[in-house]
């Protein structure tokens, strides 16, 4: 999986990925939201469009970077999800809490 | 100590001693380790690669002795993994506890006509630290080979053995696991109810030895519990998660409600899970024989079903997030019955994770499961569903049938 930071304002950060989000990608997210958040970037998007594929593990990277980055009063949603990944979310009910927007701009101005 | 003297005259005997153990246990020790015939792993890889930098040889390798041949875990400059066991060097190395040095073959009084040195590869050169299993029993070596006489320093002979111990660490993980495994196998129900009108079915796969996924069921009163749960992640830490969720869901048994068994779970489990950093998805049922009532709480699992006689299927959700992420969820039950001839179905996404949508992968679990007939024949089916040899995730199916009359 590769993982790409863009910085949007001094507020916010969108994490790119793409590949397979899985036990051995997700330590990469993990830390990725916790370096954004420590540098002040507390409102985090994570843009899921190139994502193939999402596993259990990646469903825990993305509710701990949900829970840092709501202790940082900031938050994480999610945009531009493929249909496994949603089909997953709403299997595990995760739909509830890990919000997916259509487009990391949506999801910006929410 | 000086490598090379050691009474040397037993080493091709019929009655081999090869460690405080007849031959018989040591090539069960040896089976036991299931690593004979496995390919290539790094793990080994980096250890002969290594060895042949440091020491500077054409030929490395990490031999175990089978009953009639070498097999060869991990080499370099050998010409494949299999050689004969007759005459072998590293046969002669774990007859002892110490390193076997042969500083020139041609020279030696053992080894100068060894097939081995006057064929090919023609070695002169033999260093063989003995390899031992769990147990102790010495099956197999790491060997450094050449083709020019050489000696072997104190310190070369101590970075040997500490390369071997190395080696050794990695062929006992594996039994380590198993042992692990054995433990988590204990854990799962021994026998299936015994509740007349029913049959029941299940079966749990775990990828790596041990994982995180777990079903159970025990009977409450004339009630009878089913559960079906699966730790996020594989192997060892998920399965440390998933004997303590085993225990926590057990202790929810005196819970009438299934939905406020959960939530207690759920307050227990986050406790410690929220360390942890993980979550557990379980899908938690009360069946009433005598009228096939199900009430059923779904924790973020959403692989709970009931196949009805009819061929066709209803998908059993409530809207409980997964166990252990600390959200205070309230956690509501449902309520199913199984007439005769209906089943309940519930597995882990191991199965889920083999096709690539899960909404399609539904289907055709589904639709293979609705064919299936009986309780278990259900479980057979998805069972097979899975690859044999590649084993992405940790498996587990469980069916309930309600026998027509």
């Amino acid at each position: 999986m590769n993982l790409d930071i863009t910085e949007h304002g001094t507020t916010s950060a969108v994490l790119v990925l793409n590949g397979r989000l899985n036990l051995v990608s997700s330590p990469m997210l993990r830390e990725a939201v916790a370096d954004v958040i420590a540098d002040g970037r507390t409102l985090v998007v994570v843009d899921l469009g190139a994502v193939s594929f999402v596993d259990s593990s990646g469903l825990g990277a993305l509710v701990a970077g949900l829970k840092t980055a709501r202790a940082a009063g900031g938050d994480l949603r999610m945009a531009d999800a493929p249909e496994q990944v949603a089909s997953v979310l709403r299997l595990t009910n995760l739909d509830r809490v890990l919000r997916v927007h259509p487009t990391v701009e949506a999801a910006l101005d929410a | 100590m000086s490598p090379t003297p050691k009474d040397v005259s037993t080493f091709f005997e019929g009655s081999a001693t090869t460690g405080p153990y007849g031959e018989a246990q040591r090539l069960r020790a040896l089976q036991s380790l299931d690593v004979l015939d496995t390919p290539r792993e790094e793990r080994f890889d980096r250890v002969t690669r290594l060895a042949q930098r440091v020491f500077d040889v054409p030929m490395v390798s990490v031999t175990l002795i089978d009953e009639d041949r070498q097999w060869r875990k991990s080499f370099v400059g050998l010409d494949g993994p299999v050689a004969q066991r007759e005459g072998a060097f590293c046969d002669a190395a774990i007859r002892s506890s110490a390193t076997l040095v042969v500083p020139d073959a041609i020279t030696d009084e053992i080894f100068h006509d060894n097939p081995f040195v006057s064929g090919p590869p023609g070695v002169r050169f033999y260093a063989g630290h003995p390899l031992e299993a769990p147990g102790g029993e010495r099956v197999g070596t790491l060997c450094i080979l050449d083709v020019k006489p050489r000696e072997l320093t104190p310190g070369e002979n101590a970075l040997l053995r500490d390369l071997a111990g190395w080696v050794q660490n990695e062929l006992q993980r594996d039994a380590e696991l198993e042992r692990a495994g054995a433990v988590q196998r204990g854990l799962l129900p021994s026998r299936t109810p015994d509740v007349a009108g029913y049959a029941f079915a299940a079966t749990c796969r775990p990828a790596r030895g041990v994982g995180g996924d777990f079903y159970d069921w025990y009977a409450t009163g004339d009630d009878l519990h089913l559960s079906l749960a699966d730790v996020m992640g594989k192997g060892m830490a998920a399965a440390i998660v998933a004997a303590t969720s085993r225990a926590v869901l057990r202790s929810t048994s005196r819970t009438p409600d299934v939905g406020d068994a959960l939530t207690t779970a759920d307050e227990v489990l986050s406790l410690d899970l929220a360390e942890v950093g993980t979550f557990v998805t379980c899908f938690h049922a009360r069946l009433e024989p005598s009228s096939g009532r199900v009430t059923y709480s779904d924790a973020g699992h959403g692989l709970g079903f009931v196949l009805r006689a009819d061929g066709t299927s209803e998908h059993l959700r409530t809207d409980g997030l997964p166990l252990g992420l600390g959200t205070g969820d309230e956690r509501r039950a449902s309520t199913v019955t199984l007439d005769p001839g209906d089943r309940l179905l519930c597995f882990s996404d191991g199965l889920v994770d083999l096709f690539d949508i899960a909404e399609d992968a539904l289907s055709i679990i589904l639709d293979a499961a609705v064919a299936a007939g009986s309780a278990q024949a259900t479980m057979e089916t998805l069972a097979a569903l899975r690859p044999v040899v590649f084993q992405p995730d940790d498996l587990t199916v469980l069916v309930v049938e309600r026998l027509t009359a």
